[in-house]
């Protein structure tokens, strides 16, 4: 190969003319010197120049810088050039392909929307615009929310062009903040998400921890994350900024309910899905119920309501209101006056526990949190998994047939179940069903005029049936969840049924070994990989560096 | 391809003739098995995870695994032989490369022990898994790409590991880099706008696509998608022709020193 080089230099330094020192323009000497190219240079031995005392001349110092900066220019002109295409290609192909050929391979597919969200997406008109309070990298460096760009980016692919999202930073843009919200009404800050309906004017916001389901461990007293509820929460403030109507679900408080974000997160996002407005009510300062409400929802009072609150809660059932009762874990209270409403549709809240007897329908040794059954009726109409509810009051339908109330049952338990009596597990009723949830439909009120709804009633033993506690143990497969939902369904008449956003959170993706046996394999296994494994390595390279000492 | 086969076989037989085959491997998986143990005594896998941890380790362990590539023919003068034998220089390259990309892989396939661990112990795998493989593999094979020229720059291993080193934690900085840019974009249009042109979010927005152009050229970015789960085609290509474009830069640089003298 040297000899090669050599020739080939000799053979254009011997037709160099004195004079320019000029190269001639023979096609071996334009030519990038490859290797490919050396057999032109062979085939001119004849002009070799050999100096008096036979061995060869260097070619001369200008003649060879000559040529190393041709050779320098033409690899220079030829990188730029692939690079440019390489370049050039990349832009192409993120320009044409983008996003299209991308999979997402989480178990979760929490990259993804739902079928329910591309429903919602077809059927949308209006252009939604989703903005988010700070720059694309804050997210795309969150622990937890790095999905979240690339879940927008699915909503803007399948949504036909109405959705627009956008990434502004208050920081480097502080107008955003009156421009999104004129009137300050939201208090928008950085790192939030405006979902709004340009032209209606209305907008959600949604905080970052809207986008995960947490839940508060009891032992820690950490709040610990137990899911992702983002797509959940998208498509709910998408539904909702374009909903014609918003109706509005009321939570009496005043009795020391707890609030929804502390035990009932999932049914808050349940209800923001589909377009629920939620608001507390105190009926102990305020007169009436107010007109716009859909469902009044009596959630876990730890103790009984008012007599005033009573009647104001019946004035308003006898205009056609529909309620939602279900009371916290079982104490033994007795409601009085809740029942006194409950009258009105034929049902009693008991003070006597259920307790289940069929050990294959509640939880090992925990007869009383049972599985239960659900009938068919109007809010259930074909077969469904069970139903967790624990702790829970029986709950009576009252002997007293009238024909404008309409009565079923909702959830039961197996026919081996009994009461106990105020809580007494001693003292137990008889077995046989003991209803745990009933529904109630009651058109005596209804005047085709100033009354056009019936009012409705559903009345669960427990609130455990849609609180956190229970959908981290059963998750979204048992029908506590869409039980939730048909519920609020049913009593609010038909006021949400525009999309039937019934989008369960995302499970986090469990890594937890299932091994169940001896620690023995564990161990065998971590010691085997990190310290016999790197020292038999070591070993090796030991043997092969003594071999080599000795060569 | 039989030249190409001759050199490849040669060096990755180099790799193993020396300790430095072993010692690579001895710290690949000493690191990546204490990972794992750690988590695994803690009822715990996730090879994913691990995977992520160890690019890390790129910026330590390819700079060791290129640096000898061409900086150690140069030193001790049997580079002038390799250009005499009747091969040519991408072959050359190309073998070189191939054989501490072959060793990446060894590496790499030492991670396969703890995905049965994993499955014998019930743990998950998931498709997710794959992605993160891939990803992994092709960011191995830019980065000895990288080191695999930087070697062929000079004649010194030490100097040729830094300077590898140098530029992966460049690599690695490169994000940060990029939003420091996008800020200074957005403030100097901020304070150049005298006239009001542009509205604020428009300034903002030149900001934020400067971040993403750099971002866009940065290995270690494009390569989030596979650890987050998303497959997507073009990042593989973008590895690919970067992996590609630094191979042919290598075969330039020795392109010259092989047909230039001075």
């Amino acid at each position: 190969m040297t000899d090669n080089k050599d020739a080939n230099i000799k053979e254009t330094n011997s037709t160099v003319t004195p004079d320019s020192g000029q190269l001639p323009t023979t096609p071996a000497a334009e030519s990038t010197p490859t290797a490919e190219s050396t057999p032109a240079a062979e085939s001119a031995p004849a002009k070799q120049s050999v100096s008096p005392s036979g061995s060869r001349r260097r070619p001369p110092k200008r003649l060879v810088d000559r040529r190393s900066r041709r050779i320098g220019r033409i690899s220079l002109l030829t990188t730029l050039v692939v690079l440019a295409i390489v370049i050039l290609v990349n832009i192409v192909l993120e320009t044409v392909v983008g996003d299209r050929l991308s999979w997402d391979l989480t178990q979760n597919q929490l990259m993804s929307i739902g079928e329910k969200t591309e429903e919602l997406l077809e059927r949308l008109e209006e252009d939604v615009h989703i903005s988010y309070l700070g720059t694309e990298n804050d997210l795309l460096n969150h622990s937890t929310l790095a999905f979240v760009p690339q879940l927008l980016n699915d909503y803007v692919n399948r949504g036909r062009g109405h959705i627009i999202v956008e990434y502004v930073d208050p920081v480097a843009d502080p107008s955003v903040i009156s421009r999104l919200d004129p009137q300050s009404i939201h208090q928008l800050s950085e790192r939030q998400f405006v979902v709004q309906n340009r032209a209606n004017g209305r907008l959600r916001v949604l905080s970052q921890q809207d986008l995960v389901a947490t839940q508060l461990n009891q032992q820690t007293l950490q709040t610990v994350m137990t899911g992702y509820s983002a797509e959940n929460a998208f498509s709910g403030a998408i539904n909702y900024v374009t909903l014609d109507i918003v109706p509005t679900v009321y939570r009496l408080t005043g009795h020391g309910e707890p609030p929804l974000e502390e035990s009932f997160q999932v049914l808050g996002g349940l209800m923001d899905a589909n377009g629920f407005d939620v608001s507390d009510i105190n009926l102990l300062t305020v007169e009436k119920v107010p007109e716009d409400a859909a469902v009044l929802l009596i959630l876990a009072p730890p103790a009984d309501i008012s007599g005033p609150e009573a009647d104001r809660i019946i004035a308003w059932i006898k205009t056609g209101g529909s309620i939602m009762v279900a009371p916290g874990a079982f104490t033994g209270q007795d409601f009085a006056n809740l029942n006194r409403v409950l009258q009105e549709f034929n049902i009693e809240l008991t003070s006597d526990r259920v307790r289940e007897g069929d050990s294959s329908l509640h939880l090992p040794n925990y007869p009383t949190y049972i599985l239960a059954g659900a009938p068919k009726n109007d809010i259930t109409t074909g077969s469904v998994p069970e139903t967790l509810i624990s702790e829970a009051a029986g709950v009576k339908i009252l002997q007293n047939p009238v024909e404008w109330i309409e009565t079923s049952v909702l959830l039961k338990t197996s026919d081996m179940a009994v009461l106990e009596e105020g809580g007494n597990p001693a003292s137990i009723s008889p077995e046989g069903v003991q209803n745990l949830a009933v529904m109630s439909d009651s058109t005596g009120y209804m005047d085709g005029t100033n009354v056009k709804h019936s009012s409705r009633a559903v009345v669960f033993g427990s609130s455990s049936v849609f609180d956190d506690q229970t959908f981290s143990l059963v998750g979204y497969q048992a029908y506590n969840y869409m039980l939730t939902y048909l519920s609020f369904d049913w009593l609010s008449q038909g006021q949400t049924d525009v999309n039937k956003l019934v989008i369960p959170n995302k499970q986090l993706a469990s890594y937890k070994i299932q091994h169940t046996g001896s620690t023995t394999p564990i161990y065998a296994a971590a010691i085997g990989t990190a310290v016999v494994l790197p020292l038999l390595m070591l070993l090796l390279a030991i043997i092969v560096y003594r071999r080599r000492k000795h060569l | 391809m039989k030249q190409t086969q001759a050199i490849y076989r040669r060096e990755l037989n180099a790799y193993f003739k020396s300790p430095i085959g072993y010692v690579l491997l001895a710290i690949f998986i000493f690191v990546s098995s204490l990972f794992f143990a750690v988590n695994l005594l803690g009822y715990y896998a996730n090879i994913a995870s691990e995977l992520n941890f160890m690019q890390g380790l790129f910026f330590v362990l390819i700079p060791i695994l290129t640096m000898k590539t061409f900086a150690e023919e140069r030193r001790s003068g049997t580079e002038i032989l390799l250009f005499t034998t009747p091969v040519t220089t991408p072959q050359i390259v190309v073998g070189k490369y191939l054989a501490a990309f072959t060793l990446f892989l060894i590496m790499t396939a030492t991670t396969l022990i703890h995905v049965a661990i994993t499955v014998l112990l019930q743990g998950t795998v998931d498709v997710l898994l794959l992605g993160t493989y891939v990803g992994f593999i092709l960011s191995g094979a830019v980065y000895i790409a990288i080191g695999v020229m930087i070697s062929s720059l000079t004649s010194n291993q030490i100097i040729a590991a830094i300077v590898s080193v140098v530029i992966f934690i460049g690599f690695m900085l490169l994000e940060a880099i990029a939003s420091l840019l996008g800020n200074f974009t957005t403030t100097i249009l901020q304070n150049l706008d005298f006239l009001n042109l542009l509205s604020a979010a428009q300034e903002a927005a030149a900001g934020e696509a400067v971040t993403k152009a750099v971002n866009w050229i940065n290995p270690a970015t494009r390569l989030v998608d596979f650890s987050s789960g998303i497959f997507r085609l073009t990042p593989i290509v973008f590895l690919i022709s970067i992996t590609l474009l630094f191979l042919y830069l290598t075969v330039q640089v020795l392109e010259r020193r092989r047909w230039t003298q001075s």
